[in-house]
Order: structure tokens, then C-alpha cells, then sequence
């Protein structure tokens, strides 16, 4: 009896570790005209294979804010590339702003937020 | 050594012998004649190249017939790379590169051996030449990702831009 060939292609994932001491830059602009003010900013982490394959990319999420400063229905309005989608969608839901006033309205307007990811030449470390 | 956070090196291991080397391609079979091959590519397997290496070692030492020593020596390259060897390493990809020049993991395992020895040049060409012969493998992608984190090393740099805003309808107003 004809025996089946069994493979097994197998990644081996072995030590070279370097710790991930390297930290993504924030930087924020923020419209002073804003209706609701930020209270948590959460930045999203720059996805790994976004990273290794180098793919920079904007995304930007809208959403409403609801009177206590929680985020509601928030979706993404561009993408320029769908591995960013995800985590921006999640630091804008685990951001908060501040929550309005007994008498203060609920302003009629969706606020948006850009998220642009982007990778720079590292800069080199002076001996 | 920045950014090398994995070492993916790639490892056959094979159960049951039943195809002849022309029908074997990316895919190889080593039958169980060889327990030391099959038993060192469960070590190396399990992460284990200090018994790993001296068993694929022995099994090369009884292997029958070319496709055994292919076998043997891809693994050796791969536990090698495991153990920070990389000049032992890049001896058997050598050799399986040699019978074998279309054998895309010997040439994600060489690239990292060149990697390892900051032969950059010579690992951008393997990685080159694998992701040719195989373009969809995500193991040289990673390969290809410390290649780029060794020669050309990026910051991330996220910006936050909260200046837009648009109105809501009446019918999505919150409560």
C-alpha cells in the first residue's frame, strides 16, 4: 500500500530577541475651536506588519460624543489602507471627552479624528 | 544588533517516505529509516537546538541517498541560525542551495545567516531571490522586514488631527 506523504513545513521562531524599546512618536493638533474637548486621547499602536512591510497610511474616523464624553457610533470615513482601520477604530472608541454641564447642549456635530501613521528614518544615536 | 526580534527560520520535518525527489518540490518526506533526522527535527521543532543540532548531525551521518542529506542540511542550517552560528549556518544552506538552487527556504535560512553576519548585500539578494520563487511567503516578508530594520531602521511617528467635524442629522442626535 502506497504510504501517504506526510510534510510539515515548520517555522522555527527561535532567541535574537531585542526588546521592543523603540516607542512611537505622538504628536496631536487639536482644533481650539472644538466643540467638546478632548479629556483621553488614546494614540493606536502602529501595526506590526504595517511596520515590516513599510506601509504608511491615513485614516480617519468620525464619531459622536455623547453627554457624559463617551464615545457613540464611531466608523471610519477614509482609509487609505485597511491594516490601519482596526487600531484606529479601537483608540478612538477607548478615547473619552470631557462630559458637558447639566444645562450645557449636546452640540449637533460629529467630531472626526485623523490618524496618520507614518515612518521616518530613525535617527541616528550620537556615541 | 537592532530589530532582530525572530529569528524565522525555516525547518522540514518529514514522517513517512513516499515520493520520489522529482515529485517533491517545495515539499519534502524523509521516511523513518532516519529516527536520528526525525528526532533531531522534533527537537529543533520544540525549539531545542542544543539536541536538535548533534541528532540532524548523526542522522546526516546515516542518511541514505541525497534527498536524506538535503534533508539534514537544511535542518542544520536552520539549527544553526537557532544557535547563533551563523557561519555553520550558512556551510549547509550552502549545500542544499548548491543541488537544490530553487529551494526558497534555504534561501530565507541564508538570508538570515547573511543577516547575521551584517552580509547585507548578499542577504537582500536571497530574499530577493526566495520571494521570486515564492512571492506570497510571509516568512521572507519577516526576513525581509529585519533586513530593513538592520539597513534602513524607521521611527514610527503617529499624528492625532482633531480639526474636523461634521454635522449630525436630527435623527442621529445623541441623548
Amino acid at each position: 500500500m502506497k504510504r501517504c506523504a506526510l510534510t510539515f513545513a515548520v517555522l522555527l521562531f527561535a532567541g535574537l530577541t531585542l526588546a521592543d524599546d523603540e516607542e512611537t512618536v505622538v504628536a496631536r493638533i487639536i482644533d481650539s475651536g472644538l466643540e467638546r474637548i478632548p479629556l483621553q486621547t488614546i494614540a493606536p499602536e502602529y501595526p506590526r506588519k504595517a511596520r515590516r512591510d513599510r506601509i504608511e497610511g491615513e485614516v480617519r474616523v468620525c464619531f459622536e460624543v455623547d453627554r457624559r464624553g463617551r464615545i457613540r457610533r464611531a466608523a471610519v470615513r477614509y482609509s487609505s489602507h485597511r491594516i490601519f482601520e482596526r487600531p484606529s477604530l479601537q483608540a478612538v472608541r477607548a478615547s473619552t471627552f470631557r462630559a458637558l454641564g447639566k444645562d450645557e447642549p449636546v452640540p449637533a456635530i460629529k467630531s472626526c479624528r485623523t490618524f496618520i501613521f507614518a515612518l521616518q528614518p530613525a535617527e541616528s544615536v550620537e556615541p | 544588533m537592532r530589530g532582530l526580534l525572530i529569528l524565522p527560520a525555516m525547518l522540514w520535518l518529514a514522517a513517512v517516505q513516499a515520493q520520489s525527489d522529482d515529485q517533491i518540490q517545495s515539499k519534502t518526506v524523509l521516511g523513518p529509516s532516519n529516527i536520528f533526522l526525525y528526532d533531531g527535527a522534533n527537537a529543533l521543532l520544540a525549539g531545542d537546538a542544543e539536541e536538535g543540532v548533534p541528532l540532524t548531525l548523526k542522522g546526516l551521518q546515516v542518511a541514505h541517498g541525497q534527498r536524506e542529506q538535503k534533508i539534514a542540511h537544511s535542518n542544520l542550517c536552520a539549527g544553526f541560525l537557532m544557535l547563533g552560528q551563523a557561519e555553520t549556518a550558512l556551510e549547509h544552506c550552502n549545500w542544499v542551495l548548491e543541488i537544490d538552487p530553487y529551494n526558497w527556504r534555504s534561501y530565507n535560512n541564508r538570508a538570515l545567516a547573511y543577516l547575521q553576519l551584517k552580509r547585507y548585500e548578499e542577504s537582500e539578494a536571497d530574499i530577493k531571490r526566495g520571494q521570486e520563487l515564492n512571492p506570497r511567503s510571509e516568512k521572507l516578508k519577516e526576513v525581509k522586514g529585519l533586513y530593513l530594520d538592520e539597513v534602513e531602521p524607521v521611527d514610527e511617528n503617529i499624528t492625532i488631527d482633531d480639526r474636523r467635524s461634521e454635522p449630525i442629522s436630527p435623527l442621529e442626535q445623541p441623548q
